[in-house]
């Protein structure tokens, strides 16, 4: 059991290092498309949830429900941007 | 059922739904029927209609930012609300979180109600940094007693922080990333039923709210996309001393800062819709001054589809998770002054879940196609020679009304067995919101 149980921390630092390897994307330097935002929506949100209106929140209100959202459904932080992108660009608020 | 089987049960199933649409024939894909190409034809000409007006509107948006602006502008409409703050760069907060009113009447125990109420208030520090706060607060009316119960909880007070766009690390207290009911799915404007499956429930055999570090991400690899947690947290709490309740686990968090559990949770998805995952959490159980060192060693599988199918004209969710429980053989009371012992016996504990919901999304009713159609089977087995031994399961049928996407009223009638004790059998009906 115990060398099971190793094996699979072995295996998740190594997914750890990878992941932090292949990131450093900056928030914000990626131009993202609104129609890949609801596209990404459609595809995590729904799997848990309902959708939600998109004029149900302002702007700033859905920049911290989406980064909140982030760390619920294990989004990547350019899923995050683009679902941002999109929920803002369809809320009919500047 | 042994583990091997329930996992090629599981991949066959994964494998049978992903390939389910391609049965459907090309003609049905690509041709539309006479009513059908009308209904099309409409839905253009409004689309059509709304560009125009988008057009004027944009337009007349140049034409205004071609003025000469005022001396002192008026804030945006929109901006400004409350709990939400305007300028880019400061820090923004929202107030969000659900409610919900419960009744049911279960035989063998008698009716209840209770009223609760989660705020849950985020604080976007910076763009990589969250702090998030949820409160639990709860009035319920139990059988049997002639005064209300007022019970609150601080399932949330953590801050996390993105390190990158695949890492995201925190530390606090969370829901456990350990399969998927607790950390996405136990919100009552999230659950189709209104109450928790047996082994996430209050005498479950899975972790809840826990307290210590974890990091989490995705990446996506070609279409297909895997995510991932970790964590290192406080470890249950072996009872040891109750005659009802030794050798089971509790998740309530009173181990505080032992951090002697450690786990975490792979997820796959081959496609949008599927996700599988496999989590486990390892740790010492034993509270200090007990005779002996336990150790438990939780795992699980959750499997999560959710699909529009136009051919059945509505949305198809099927859901299942199992956990099972392993703690170490122990002896529990063993000079026999507690009364029960000395007990010694393994203490091996499985159960789950799975869940089938309907709803007619596509249908022209409109009361209809906010209907949700909802049939669960749960299950919970503990070992016959444990404190509280036997196995429960339940067949529970339910209706949904969406009144709005985050406004339910559920109804359902749970059929109990239980070999344990007279089963609980009744009516739940349960109104949610969120906010």
């Amino acid at each position: 059991m115990a060398r099971r149980v190793a094996f699979f921390w072995i295996a998740f630092i190594a997914f750890l290092l990878v992941a932090v390897g292949c990131a450093p994307v900056a928030p914000g330097e990626e131009e993202v498309s609104t129609a890949r935002g609801a596209q990404l929506w459609s595809q995590n949100c729904g799997r848990c949830h309902n959708f939600r209106d998109p004029k149900e929140f302002s702007d700033e209100r859905w920049a911290v429900i989406v980064r909140h959202m982030r760390m619920r459904a294990a989004l990547t932080g350019e899923e995050q941007r683009a679902i941002t992108e999109f929920l803002q660009a369809a809320n009919g608020q500047e | 059922m042994p583990a091997r089987h329930f996992i090629f049960g599981w991949a066959a199933l994964a494998l049978g739904l992903t390939g389910a649409p391609d049965l459907q024939s090309a003609d049905e894909r690509q041709c539309a029927t006479a009513p059908r190409y009308v209904e099309l034809r409409n839905e253009l000409d409004a689309l059509n209609a709304k560009l125009d007006s988008l057009e004027l509107q944009i337009a007349e948006l140049t034409e205004a930012r071609a003025r000469p602006e005022p001396a002192q502008a008026e804030p945006p409409a929109g901006k400004g609300v409350a709990g939400s703050a305007v300028a880019p760069d400061s820090v923004e907060y929202v107030l969000v979180g659900d409610a919900n009113a419960l009744c049911t009447d279960l035989r063998h125990v008698g009716s209840s109600y209770s009223l609760d109420y989660s705020p849950l208030f985020l604080v976007k520090a910076t763009d990589r940094l969250l702090v998030e706060a949820g409160l639990d607060l709860s009035v319920s009316k139990e059988p049997g007693k002639e005064h209300l119960t007022l019970d609150k909880g601080l399932p949330h007070l953590n801050v996390s922080y993105a390190v990158s766009d695949y890492l995201l690390v925190g530390a606090g207290r969370f829901a456990a990333p350990f399969a998927i009911y607790r950390n996405h799915i136990d919100a009552p404007w999230v659950n189709k039923l209104p109450d928790d499956p047996l082994p996430f429930g209050d005498n479950g055999i899975a972790p809840g709210s826990v307290n210590g570090v974890f990091a989490t991400g995705a990446f996506p690899v070609r279409r297909m996309r895997f995510n991932y947690a970790v964590y290192a947290v406080t470890a249950p709490h072996l009872v040891t001393t109750e005659p009802a309740a030794a050798g089971s686990l509790r998740f309530d968090g009173t181990n505080t800062f032992n951090f002697r559990a450690a786990g975490g949770r792979v997820g796959f998805q081959p496609v949008p819709e599927l996700e599988v995952g496999y989590s486990l959490e390892g740790g010492k159980v034993s509270p200090d001054g007990f005779h002996q060192k336990v150790r438990a060693l939780l795992q699980a599988m959750d499997l999560n589809y959710v699909r529009d199918f136009p051919s059945l004209r509505g949305k198809v969710t099927a859901r299942t998770e199992w956990v099972w429980s392993h703690v170490s053989r122990a002896t529990y009371d063993p000079t026999g002054t507690l009364g029960f012992g000395p007990l010694t016996s393994d203490n091996d504990r499985n159960g789950g879940y799975a869940l089938l919901a309907y709803r007619p999304t596509h249908s022209d009713n409109k009361v209809l196609k906010n209907l949700e159609f909802v049939l669960r089977y749960d299950r919970l087995s503990i070992p016959s020679k444990a404190p509280g031994g036997g196995t429960e399961w339940r067949w529970t049928p339910g209706l949904d009304y969406w009144i709005t996407p985050s406004t339910v009223l559920k109804a359902a009638y749970v059929f109990d067995h239980n070999t344990n004790g007279p089963d609980q059998s009744g009516l739940m009906i349960q109104f949610a919101i969120a906010f």
